[in-house]
């Protein structure tokens, strides 16, 4: 059934008028009769089974990584899809390191004291460039004095007052399409 | 208008007090009530009708049809469904939970709930229920008397005290002290036909047919669209973590219009030489967290190719040695 | 306390997947807020039990269950499952396969077959269908059945010792009643979860039947539980 259809779609490709009872234009150009795309004569495609994958990335409903495949799953396989030269065309987002794990008690202790004693000096950036962590870290072991939190969201009110309507509509509906990304929507 | 619902009312009221002072009955307690008899069931034709379109076995008494029609009211006449309709739930939900976590072994228990909650919930029983061509007695207890409407007609519809009362076109009542709406009830009414079709059969197996022919293969539920991840890309490292694989990285596979007003980014998480989502977005940011989601999303919806579920006959699994570890924690 | 290990990290460099050895800093004893803790520190149950990692410490921990299903006939379930069976998810911050959804996949089978059971056996006084009493359900009965303490009461008296064998993280060691530290709940769980296992391992026939045999009948039975509460209703106001 699959050859049939592929066959009648060939079909309807070629063209039942000849380009040559065409009337002449007046106006020389470039196009070709002979040359032309017009002209498309496909080759003949064996009957079988073809597998054409859409073009759209698998649903997880249709494809599991494999990876992700348990070790009895049959379509489990030893290699991966891809090689490492595959994979080298891809850049990283962001350049990929390793967790440290090199802080010790105490400087974790002194970290919770700097941003504690003066969070406008010791900020995250500063704390994490001072110990050679990531901001990230820093969030972990500390939270953010209250006084600051609060001192942070008033600046921030202040900026979002000066804003326009269509500036705070264009925000807002940024919010709202940005609660799709988590939910695959 | 007005004046004339009121009129309309104060005259149900007292017709309703005067016929139901003699029928009253405690709503709960079945003990009293009299049976519908088989004799009058038979003479009812949307039982008839009911019974011969869900094809019940002969066993399947249509006097009990009539009994899972009857929701709990305040003047109760007949045994009510409240019992049948629990049972049925039971009998429900353990096949659709049975379902959902052999075909997707790894769905998290949020998503396990309301995906049961979508099969089998009562908005979901509803409209098969209206499917079934099961008919709502809308008509109260005044024009019942008044149009001398005879029992098997009354016995052959949906019976339930209505919290929303539509008394005229854009007029709605709104009775708290009715406890069931038109969704809930007819939700009991299917539940209790599941109840009843096991009663009747005393066999799982074919209520199990039942189950799966009428209500569980009659819906397609959309799974993928139940998700929602808090920080995705934690647990997804979290997740490679703990199935030893290599730390996520996020790679970008092409772009388009980087300086333009609309740049479209295609970006895919990848583990050591493995993809384990792909997705796109209009930053770089948008990009990978939607990878993460869908890496995530093809590690929670893994499905096996083989399902087998538990109630089939000589199903054994003894050589399964390991069962899903559970939802990644951040 | 810091302690220094040597863990593999695994790192890709190339074409090649490389194990490299790396100092890592774990900490012992009190927690401290961004470290990573000693393994050694948090897989202990909080009845002191360590964390089997391997076949032969697995053992002792399960034999307990392993016995109770052998003894109603249930044979065949892997060592492993049975661990997780034993393991609840605030073990550990779920680092170790849990019994969550075995428990939710029991509880549902269990629903099921007591209510069969009590529309068969137990006597109501509304009118019954085709000789089985419906309205039994709903009932305070059928309710106390699936009660939290009711099947932590359970799960105490017909396998004895399994709350020291079970894996959770009980939050406040100071509060002793198993109602409000958590206990009730995570031997409700457990027992679920066996129902879950065995129904999941050994199909519905088996898991209905070991219901029946070990949970509805008998001296110590669910059933006989649950009316045992009801005359004494004040007990499990707790929960």
């Amino acid at each position: 059934m699959f050859s049939q259809i592929i066959k009648s779609g060939i079909q309807s490709q070629k063209r039942s008028v000849s380009t040559e009872s065409l009337p002449k234009l007046a106006v020389k150009n470039k196009f070709k009769s002979r040359g032309s795309a017009f002209n498309f004569k496909p080759q003949k495609v064996e009957p079988g089974v073809y597998h054409q994958p859409s073009p759209s990335i698998p649903s997880p409903l249709q494809k599991t990584p494999n990876a992700f495949l348990p070790a009895s799953d049959i379509r489990k396989s030893s290699s991966s899809e891809y090689t490492a030269e595959d994979v080298s065309y891809m850049p990283p987002l962001s350049s990929v390191k390793e967790k440290k794990y090199h802080l010790t008690a105490q400087q974790i202790e002194e970290i919770r004291q700097l941003r504690n004693s003066d969070p406008y000096t010791y900020t995250r950036k500063a704390l994490a460039k001072k110990f050679d962590c990531s901001e990230f870290f820093v969030s972990l072991v500390v939270d953010c004095p209250p006084d600051r939190l609060k001192d942070m969201a008033g600046r921030l009110d202040t900026i979002k007052s000066t804003w326009s309507v269509r500036k705070k509509e264009a925000k807002s509906d940024h919010e709202k399409r940005k609660q799709n990304w988590y939910r695959n929507a | 208008m007005i004046s004339k619902i009121i009129e309309k009312k104060l005259v149900s009221l007292q017709l309703v007090r005067g016929l139901s002072s003699s029928t009253a009955r405690s709503a709960r307690n079945n003990a009293f009530n009299t049976v519908i008899t088989e004799e009058v069931a038979t003479k009812s034709p949307q039982l008839v009708t009911l019974h011969n379109r869900l094809r019940l076995p002969g066993s399947f008494k249509l006097s009990t049809l009539g009994r899972c029609l009857t929701c709990i009211q305040k003047d109760n006449k007949y045994p009510n469904n409240v019992g049948l309709s629990i049972f049925g739930k039971n009998l429900l939900s353990y096949h659709a939970t049975e379902l959902l976590l052999m075909k997707y072994p790894r769905l998290p228990l949020n998503v396990l709930n309301n995906a049961i909650n979508g099969i089998i919930g009562d908005e979901t029983l509803y409209s098969i229920g209206k499917e079934w061509g099961i008919q709502t007695d809308s008509s109260t207890a005044v024009e019942k008397f008044l149009n001398e409407e005879p029992e098997e007609i009354t016995i052959g519809r949906l019976r339930f005290d209505n919290q929303n009362k539509s008394i005229e076109s854009n007029l709605t009542v709104i009775d708290k002290k009715n406890t069931l709406t038109q969704e809930v009830a007819m939700a009991s009414a299917v539940k209790s036909i599941v109840g009843a079709y096991y009663a009747s059969s005393k066999s799982l197996q074919d209520t199990k047919k039942f189950i799966y022919n009428y209500i569980l293969t009659t819906r397609h539920l959309k799974i993928q669209d139940m998700f929602e991840f808090e920080q995705p890309t934690r647990e997804l490292a979290a997740l490679c973590k703990r199935q030893g694989l290599e730390q996520p990285v996020t790679r970008l596979l092409s772009e388009s219009g980087r300086a333009s007003k609309r740049p479209v980014f295609l970006v895919a998480v990848f583990s050591g030489n493995e993809k384990l989502g792909e997705s796109f977005g209009a930053s770089l940011r948008e990009a990978k967290i939607r990878a993460s989601v869908n890496a995530l999303m093809n590690w929670y919806l893994y499905s096996s190719l083989d399902v087998k579920l538990p109630s089939d006959a000589d199903y054994s699994r003894e050589t399964l040695k390991e069962v899903d570890h559970g939802i990644v924690i951040v | 306390m810091n302690s220094i290990r040597l863990l593999g990290v695994r790192s890709f460099n190339g074409s090649t997947t490389q194990i490299i050895p790396r100092r890592t800093l774990v900490n012992t004893g009190s927690r401290v807020r961004g470290m990573l803790r000693d393994p050694a520190d948090y897989l202990v149950s909080s009845s002191g039990r360590r964390y089997p990692e391997n076949a032969t410490g697995m053992a002792p921990i399960i034999s307990n269950l392993k016995n109770y299903l052998s003894q109603n006939s249930v044979e065949g379930i892997d060592d492993k499952v049975l661990l997780q069976v034993l393991t609840h998810k605030s073990f550990a911050h779920g680092k170790k396969p849990f019994n969550e959804k075995l428990s939710v996949f029991g509880v549902h089978l269990l629903k099921e077959i007591s209510a069969i059971h009590l529309i068969e056996s137990e006597a109501s006084e509304g009118a019954s269908v085709e000789g089985l009493n419906v309205d039994v359900l709903g009932g305070t009965l059928s309710k106390r059945l699936l009660h939290k303490s009711v099947l932590a009461q359970f799960t105490r008296l017909n396998i004895p010792g399994i709350e020291k064998d079970i894996f959770w993280r009980n939050r406040n060691l100071m509060i002793t009643d198993p109602a409000v530290n958590g206990e009730n709940v995570v031997l409700f769980d457990t027992i679920l979860a066996t129902v879950g296992a065995v129904n999941l391992i050994k199909g519905k026939g088996v898991a209905s039947d070991f219901i029946g045999k070990a949970i509805l009948s008998g001296e110590n039975s669910l059933v006989e539980l649950a009316k045992a509460t009801i005359s004494k209703p004040q007990e499990n106001k707790s929960e």
